[in-house]
Formats: structure tokens, C-alpha cells, sequence
């Protein structure tokens, strides 16, 4: 019986098949248009990347006062790298915003990631008092736009002496991320109770389970909601602008950049310089972590598909 | 079976003792693994916006809040009387120009990309278009103002040396949101990783099935692809929208820290963060705080519209 339906398919197959071959030989692309497209819009990020790496490298003189030349005429200085990096600009350079974003971010970063997951884990997993009300709430704030109580929140920590200090930064990451907690419950919601219920059996609290159980086998998903939120935090430009501008000695890598704007002496080179200066470990890090990135994004994909 | 049921041991009393040790504490245990998050809502984003609330109702010009004073819609009504706002409202729904275009162009080179190309061409290709957003948004900014510089920058060097007059492309008003365009399409819309996962996810044998009936490629791309990643677009769409309502940085960084060219760089953001920066002892906190609670009601009903619209037409099969 069944050899012979599968001969009765058989040629139904072939047939497909040849169809299939037909179209892909009777139209034979080698996507010349497609490749000559991509390569222009890669060339639309490389000029302007070389652009911005060439006037690094100029002298002052010949960046700020000359037509723009696209080999330097004046030979090559790495005069403005030196400045961004030692030089003072009214209490901060390149180096320190480094740290001081270091300093301000990884803490609460990686705390919140913690406490994000732990929520996430009871989101996904435990059954409570006011789950679903919680969760409805933490996910409405997703559409609150950040600045819409920006001057509020500037009062606030006026009244606790916090502007000009880390802490408006820290600590509200510190107490988790939503896009994070969303992000986790999904992973966790697709891990067997069973696994739950044995250790659970087996003594363990809830919070031991998470610990012991839970946090070991997502740390793939939790390395790739680090990567992103660190990016979003490194490029962090509101939060330093309202809660650090007063406080020259902890500006970011942004405000740093962004205050090297000096009105009086355009410097070019120079703020060039800083600029790639700054981008360059989160383009390390991206060239590292460039598969995981890929992987967290086909997994927000499709959960957001 | 039956020996067990006489010793008292039936399958629902096992599931029953399992429950017990199994459920034990979850309540309390759960409630507080989760309660930390919303502790955190309830701190910097409900109290805060009431205080916005609040605020924004009352005359404000110091950072002593023992000095506010009851003014009812008297910040509103100044709000929407303000030269400055209009031309707020003017350049932010300018700005909004680059949500589609950013997400037309990225669906376009994401296509492209899904095509069969050379592999290691792909992840160079990925790679090269990713740089943009890693530069970050205040040094792409800073990056484009030199190319653009009305003096001795990139293009207006090439606009002479073709005999050209030289365009101040940051210190004209015609020409300054068009450059504020181009660097939000260079830094954002080229970033194609958000949608190439998406479009490798669409399943292939739709589209074979449609390539068998006749159908173009367009017409496939249209019609069987557009629609199975409708979800993604929507909610692209909406984080890039709610993003560009509060948009100042690439405004500010070219317009050298003010206004721009006749009002120009002035977002909404941005002209919340003159108010209580440079001139709040004549505008103040409570006419900022009223130009939140506008800024985050415009948002909230485009996002909420944007939502309904996905739930009523996007195929989520």
C-alpha cells in the first residue's frame, strides 16, 4: 500500500520539481542590481565614516580653514586623538566620560538586569495576587513617552539633593527595565513546569529555584538584553543632559561630545577624533558579540511577529 | 492499584501532596519577586507624572516647591499662545517625516539583503550597516555637522570645486530640518537588522506557492510578505514614533546648543528643556510641566491608534 502511493506521487514530484527548475533556469538571476544597491548604501556609511576618520587625522589648520581635502595635504597628526583623550575641556575629556559612563551605567545595568529577571521569572511562571494588573500597568508605561515627566522628575530629585550625582541614573535602572522583563517572561514562559515542580519538590523556595535553576540556563538571553541595554545606555543622552550638566567632574561619553561644541574655537579634528574615540568600544563590542546581537534580534523578532 | 488504594495512597492524594509542597509560599513568594519592578513604576514614572500633573496647574519659577501658586489653565492657555510653541509643533511634525522614510528605506535594503547573495558578502553587508547606530546618535550628529559645515565642510568644498554657491545647510531654515533628515536616514535608516530576521522568518513555501501561480516578485513582496511581517512594521513603527515626539539631540548638536536658524532646532523636548534651563524664571516649571502633559497626550493617542490599528487590520496568523 504504501510503496505504491509513493510511486503514484512520484511523478507528481517530478513534475513540481521540473516546474520549480524551469523558473529558476528560465530566469536565471545573478542579482547584479541587488549587489550594485548594497554596495551603494555601504558606500553611503564608509564615505561618511572616512570622511569623519581623514579630518581626525588633519592638522587644525588645514580641517577648519581650507576647502576639504580628501587626502591630507598637510601630512597626518595624531595631535586631536592626544587632546580628546588628556587634554581638560572645562573639567572632562574623552577618558574621563568613559568612566564616568562606566561608572554610572554598568551598576545599574546589571542590578536591573537581576531584578528584571527575577520579575520575569514570576511573571512567566508563579501564580499571585494582582499578576495580571501588575503586568498590564508595567506594559501601558512602554507607550508613556519618557519626557512627558521629565520636569517632574527633576524637581523630585532636586528635593533629594540627587541632580548632579550618579543617582538619578542608577537607581531607577537599578529597579528593572520593562522591554527587559517582557522580553525574559517570554523566554521563561517556554521553560516545562516540571522543572519547576522537581526542584520545588526537592526543597527548594521559588527564589532558590530562580537562583539555582533558572538563572544558569538563561544566561544567553540575559547576555543579550546586557549588550542592548548597554548600547541604549552608553548612547544615553536625555537623562545625563537634565541630571549631570551641573556636575562637569561625571559627564558621559554624550554630554562629553556633545559640550565639545565650543562656540568660540571650532576645533574639528578634535571633536571628530572624540567622536570615533567613543564609538570604537561599542563597535568592538558589536564586533565580538555580533552573532548573540543577531540571535537576540531574531528572537525579538519573533516574538514581536 | 488496589493495594495502593488500600494503603490510602490514590493518584488524586499524590497530586493533591504534590500541589501542596509545590504551591507552598507561591503567593507571597511571587508577589514580591515581582513587586520590585512595579515599586519602580510607582516611584519614577506614576509619582512623577503626577506631580506633572500637578505642576503644570500652578506657577512655578524655582526650585522651591513652597513658592508654587494655584493657576488653574492659565499654563495651557499661555502654552498654546507661545510663538515658540507653534513653531515646536511644526518642526516635531516635520521631524516625524523620518519615521517612514527611515522604515521604508530599511524594509527596502532588509529585501535586498534577503536575496541570495554571497554569504560573506551578507554578513560584511550587515556589518558595515550597522555602524551607524553603533556611533551613537550625539557623535553621528556631530559627524554630519562637519560634512555639512556652511564654510569649509564636505559637500560645500564640493559645491565649489564643481563652481557651485556654497549652502548653509545648519544655518538656513529651508535647508535645516532636509539635513536634519539626511542624518536621521543615515544613522537609522540604514540599520537593517531589525527586519532582515523578520523577513528570513516569512515562510518560504508561501511564496513559493505564489511564484507557482504566476504572481511577480512585487506583487509577492506586497502580498504574501508585507503582510506576514505587518506585526513587526506596526510596533516599529510606534517605539520609532513615540522616539521622535521627544527627538532634540541631533537639532541641538547642529544647531550649536539654541535655537537654530529662525526657531528651526526647537522640538517640543527641546523647548521643555529651555523652559526650566535657560528661561525659567519667565516661563517657569508649571508652563514645562503643561507642555509634558500636551507632548505625552499627543503621544499616548498616536500610539493608542497605531495599537488599534494593528489589532483590527495586521494578520497575526
Amino acid at each position: 500500500m504504501k510503496s505504491k502511493k509513493l510511486e503514484n506521487n512520484k511523478p507528481v514530484n517530478k513534475k513540481l520539481n521540473n516546474l520549480l527548475l524551469q523558473n529558476k533556469t528560465g530566469k536565471k538571476k545573478y542579482y547584479i542590481g541587488t549587489y550594485a544597491l548594497v554596495c551603494f548604501f555601504m558606500a553611503v556609511v564608509l564615505i561618511a565614516v572616512y570622511i569623519a576618520v581623514i579630518t581626525s587625522l588633519m592638522t587644525k589648520a588645514e580641517a577648519n580653514f581650507v576647502e576639504f581635502h580628501w587626502i591630507p595635504e598637510q601630512g597626518i597628526s595624531f595631535r586631536a586623538y592626544i587632546d580628546a583623550f588628556t587634554k581638560d575641556y572645562g573639567g572632562t575629556n574623552v577618558m574621563i566620560g568613559l568612566k564616568n559612563t562606566l561608572i554610572i551605567y554598568l551598576p545599574g545595568i546589571i542590578v536591573g538586569l537581576y531584578v528584571s529577571a527575577v520579575a520575569a521569572f514570576a511573571f512567566a511562571k508563579m501564580k499571585f495576587p494582582f499578576k495580571v494588573v501588575m503586568f498590564g500597568i508595567l506594559m501601558g508605561t512602554m507607550m508613556i513617552p519618557q519626557n512627558m515627566n521629565i520636569i517632574a522628575r527633576v524637581l523630585m530629585f532636586d528635593q533629594l539633593d540627587w541632580i548632579g550625582t550618579p543617582w538619578p541614573i542608577m537607581i531607577p535602572r537599578m529597579l528593572g527595565t520593562i522591554g527587559v522583563i517582557y522580553f525574559l517572561r517570554q523566554y521563561y514562559m517556554s521553560i516545562p513546569k516540571d522543572l519547576i515542580d522537581a526542584a520545588r519538590i526537592d526543597g527548594l523556595s521559588y527564589f532558590g529555584v530562580f537562583n539555582r535553576i533558572m538563572l544558569p540556563i538563561s544566561v544567553s538571553p540575559l547576555l543579550i538584553q546586557f549588550i542592548f541595554q548597554f548600547i541604549a545606555g552608553y548612547n544615553d543622552y536625555n537623562d545625563p543632559l537634565y541630571f549631570l550638566t551641573s556636575n562637569a567632574n561625571l559627564h558621559t561619553v554624550q554630554l562629553t561630545l556633545a559640550f565639545l561644541v565650543d562656540p568660540y574655537e571650532q576645533d574639528w579634528p578634535l571633536r571628530l577624533a572624540a567622536c570615533l574615540a567613543s564609538a570604537l568600544p561599542m563597535f568592538l563590542l558589536y564586533l565580538f558579540t555580533q552573532n548573540l546581537m543577531l540571535k537576540g534580534l531574531d528572537v525579538s523578532a519573533s516574538i514581536k511577529g | 492499584m488496589k493495594l495502593l488504594a488500600k494503603a490510602g495512597f490514590s493518584k488524586q492524594i499524590f497530586f493533591k501532596k504534590k500541589e501542596a509542597v509545590v504551591g507552598k509560599g507561591e503567593k507571597i513568594q511571587g508577589f514580591l519577586m515581582a513587586v520590585i519592578p512595579f515599586i519602580g513604576f510607582l516611584a519614577f514614572t506614576a509619582f512623577p507624572l503626577g506631580l506633572t500633573i500637578f505642576v503644570s496647574f500652578t506657577d512655578l519659577h524655582s526650585y522651591d516647591l513652597t513658592t508654587l501658586q494655584w493657576c488653574g489653565f492659565d499654563n495651557y492657555i499661555k502654552l498654546f499662545g507661545l510663538p515658540m510653541f507653534k513653531d515646536a509643533v511644526v518642526n516635531t511634525l516635520y521631524f516625524l517625516l523620518s519615521v517612514p522614510i527611515n522604515l521604508v528605506s530599511q524594509l527596502f535594503i532588509a529585501n535586498l539583503l534577503n536575496k541570495p547573495l554571497n554569504k560573506t558578502f551578507k554578513k560584511v553587508a550587515r556589518l558595515i550597516l550597522y555602524i551607524p547606530t553603533i556611533i551613537g546618535g550625539v557623535a553621528v550628529a556631530l559627524i554630519w555637522n562637519w560634512i555639512l559645515e556652511p564654510n569649509y565642510g564636505v559637500f560645500n568644498s564640493l559645491l565649489s570645486a564643481l563652481g557651485l554657491e556654497k549652502i548653509g545647510f545648519t544655518t538656513t531654515k529651508e535647508w535645516f530640518m532636509p539635513s536634519v533628515l539626511i542624518i536621521k536616514w543615515w544613522s537609522a535608516g540604514l540599520n537593517v537588522l531589525i527586519f532582515q530576521s523578520a523577513l528570513a522568518n516569512v515562510d518560504n513555501s508561501l511564496k513559493e506557492a505564489a511564484r507557482i501561480d504566476g504572481a511577480s516578485e512585487r506583487r509577492i513582496f506586497f502580498s504574501v510578505v508585507i503582510p506576514q511581517i505587518s506585526p513587526m512594521i506596526l510596533y516599529t513603527l510606534m517605539i520609532e514614533c513615540i522616539a521622535a515626539f521627544q527627538e532634540m539631540s541631533v537639532m541641538q548638536i547642529i544647531a550649536g546648543n539654541g535655537v537654530g536658524p529662525s526657531n528651526s532646532a526647537v522640538t517640543l523636548s527641546y523647548l521643555m528643556y529651555r523652559m526650566t534651563n535657560e528661561n525659567i524664571y519667565t516661563e517657569g516649571f508649571g508652563l514645562a510641566s503643561a507642555l509634558g502633559i500636551v507632548l505625552g497626550i499627543v503621544v499616548i493617542i498616536v500610539s493608542v491608534t497605531i495599537n488599534t490599528i494593528s489589532k483590527k487590520f495586521v494578520s497575526y496568523d
